[in-house]
């Protein structure tokens, strides 16, 4: 007569079939690819011996093709829930071991499960991929898998944070559940994302291209932008995941987790003043600005090799995660172009969907002058940045540390676009363009009927850097709040920051804006 | 040997025979000859016409992020420069943009000089 004991055993031997994944051959092969399994990385991303697995046992379906006799332990996915720093989070991770991590119908239904419950509850979801695309035995019932986690994506997207990390393969219907998602993370050479591979490339264009230049993590850090981190090693990633995860909240409904930190809030800083040239000409780094105003110098910056005129990333101030958005005179002169636009404004939104004030730094000449930008749409792109900031309704605090000129000074978090508290430095321009510009037009036929005209040209720009090239004009009408030594830009920002975290403002009911995609 | 081929170009279809000579057996080339067919005669479809794409950007060449007026050249060939050392600066929007080395190398070639206007995407200097 069998009891319990038995019982325990059946179990005990089933899970273990499981645990094993694709058996020990595969995971080797796995481990020679400089990749770890599934649950090993699931391991290093969560607290340690917090992982609780859902769907151990469940099962493919299909038939044809010989799948009636393949088995696929966990159908390649790992998935569950843990903790990260203490804090919920719902989990998958896809395992190349078993049949190349690839999606049949009842791996997209563990993961939609794990969308599903992560919604219900308010918890981020964190995607690990690893997978060859499509189960194409399966045919479309593998397909409808893709779709159906494409629309929870969607209906998640604003509700809890959602992260995919890449550390493999991602090619065809698999890169949009990523692409869907808050924050993609790739590493280095053994990720891959396209739609369609090399092989179909050269096969349809003629272009020949390797997989790697085509959709390695290089190629979507800097020329593409669809990955916003990108790490050495697998551990690196994971352990980035940890920290952008420390920044953000559960939910839309929540804030930001608080983080109190021994910077001391009324910290000066007299070093500031002198990070910024007078002359307008000469370029500077304006990370060294943000890394002496945050936290403890704490800034997680967000697609750095993208579009590196924008900086766009996450710090704290007396402890409050905030947004940071600040031109880089140091490329382009800190211009806005199409990608740099396309990559603020999609941060923009991110921080105002969960709670995160947005600090603004200013210095940008203009929009980047150029046949490629205008006919590469950038009336369209542009138009993304002046509709999320506008959109926005956390606390928004800009700081114009020096050039502001023309549409780019709206663009940047004006106060016209809803800036509930706007500083400048005394070096800060805010001014329809620069005095070059506007005394060449303004004065154009003194300066043409002069008998010495680039002398009459120098007077005239300077009279106009006299009168607008400061920012009292602006101050004189409102439009700046303050003007303050460079010194205490972090106890000035803070508290205001602290003054306004309690601000409330709703727009129109509405089903939902038509956003300038 | 003259051999006999069906070729299709953007749905046209022609007979077209093609003779198969020693190479000896070739005629001086005039320069009529070698003139290729003007571009606008070859109907173009994406697929057969599809211009090749721009080498990616690699380390080695040093290319102008922007449209503008070098100003200063503070490199020469055969110099070794570390990774973000200053190679050129180009004056456009107003700011001396300082364009950097990627990486360390030496610098092969010197391109411009100042007073060069670029245009975006220009070479400015390769570096071996």
């Amino acid at each position: 007569m069998e009891d319990i004991t038995a019982r325990l055993a059946d179990l005990k031997a089933r899970r273990a079939r499981v645990m094993a994944g694709g058996g020990k051959e595969r995971v080797d092969r796995q481990h020679a690819a400089g990749k770890l399994t599934a649950r090993e990385r699931l391991e290093l991303l969560l607290d340690p011996g917090s992982f609780l697995e859902l769907d151990q046992f469940v099962r493919h379906r299909a038939t044809d093709f010989g799948m009636q006799n393949i088995e696929t332990p966990g159908e390649g996915v790992v998935t569950g829930s843990g903790t990260i720093n203490g804090r919920p989070v719902y989990v998958y991770a896809q395992d190349f071991t078993v049949m190349g991590g690839s999606l049949g119908e009842m791996h997209a239904a563990k993961i939609c499960k794990i969308l599903d419950l992560a919604l219900k509850t308010g918890v981020p979801v964190i995607g690990l991929n690893d997978s060859g695309g499509a189960r194409i035995q399966e045919g479309v019932a593998a397909l409808n898998g893709y779709g159906e986690i494409f629309r929870r994506n969607t209906h998640a997207s604003g509700v809890i944070p959602q992260i995919a990390a890449i550390m493999g393969p991602c090619a065809g219907g698999a890169v949009y559940s990523p692409g869907l998602m808050d924050f993609i993370f790739m590493v280095d050479n053994t990720a891959q994302m396209f739609i369609t591979g090399p092989q179909v490339i050269k096969a349809v264009t003629g272009e020949e291209v390797s997989a790697e230049e085509l959709g390695g993590a290089a190629t979507h850090a800097t020329r593409s932008g669809v990955a916003h981190f990108r790490t050495p090693t697998e551990e690196d990633c994971l352990h980035l995941i940890r920290t952008l995860l420390d920044y953000l909240p559960a939910n839309n409904l929540e804030d930001p987790p608080f983080k109190p930190s021994s910077d001391p809030a009324e910290r000066q800083n007299p070093n500031l003043a002198a990070l910024v040239p007078v002359d307008p000409n000469k370029p500077y780094n304006v990370k060294e600005i943000i890394y002496g105003v945050a936290d403890d110098g704490l800034f997680l910056e967000i697609q750095g090799e993208y579009a590196p005129n924008m900086v766009i990333g996450l710090a704290r101030l007396a402890g409050y995660t905030i947004g940071i958005v600040a031109n880089q005179p140091q490329y382009l002169a800190g211009c806005l172009d199409i990608n740099a636009a396309d990559k603020a404004a999609r941060f923009v939104r991110f921080c105002d969907a969960f709670n995160i004030p947005l600090l603004t730094l200013v210095d940008t000449p203009g929009y980047l002058p150029g046949v490629e930008q205008e006919q590469g749409g950038i009336i369209r792109h542009g138009a993304k940045l002046l509709y999320a900031f506008a959109e926005a309704t956390v606390p928004k605090l800009t700081l114009v540390l020096r050039k502001a000129y023309g549409g780019a000074y709206l663009a940047m978090c004006s106060r016209s676009l809803g800036a509930d508290h706007v500083v400048a430095w005394p070096t800060a321009e805010i001014a329809v363009m620069g005095p070059e510009g506007a005394a060449n037009i303004i004065f154009r036929q003194e300066i043409s009927q002069a008998d010495d005209p680039a002398r009459v040209r120098q007077e005239k720009v300077a009279a106009y850097r006299d009168k607008f090239a400061n920012p009292y004009v602006a101050a004189g009408l409102g439009l700046v709040d303050a003007v303050i030594d460079p010194a205490l830009t972090r106890p000035h920002l803070i508290r205001n920051l602290l003054t306004l975290l309690s601000k409330r403002e709703s727009r129109p009911g509405k089903k939902h804006g038509n956003f300038p995609v | 040997m003259k051999r006999h081929f069906q070729v299709t170009v953007n749905g046209e279809t022609f007979q077209v025979e093609v003779e198969e000579r020693p190479e000896s057996a070739w005629p001086p080339v005039s320069p009529a000859m070698v003139a290729p067919p003007a571009a606008a005669s070859i109907p173009r479809s994406g697929r057969l016409a599809a211009d090749p794409t721009p080498p990616l950007q690699d380390n080695r060449t040093i290319t102008a992020p922007l449209p503008g007026t070098v100003v200063e050249v503070r490199v020469e060939p055969g110099q070794r420069v570390t990774a973000g050392q200053v190679l050129v600066i180009i004056e456009a929007m107003k700011m001396e943009n300082e364009i950097p080395a990627p990486a360390g190398g030496v610098v092969r070639e010197v391109l411009v000089e100042a007073g060069t206007t670029v245009s975006s995407g220009q070479p400015l200097v390769t570096m071996a």
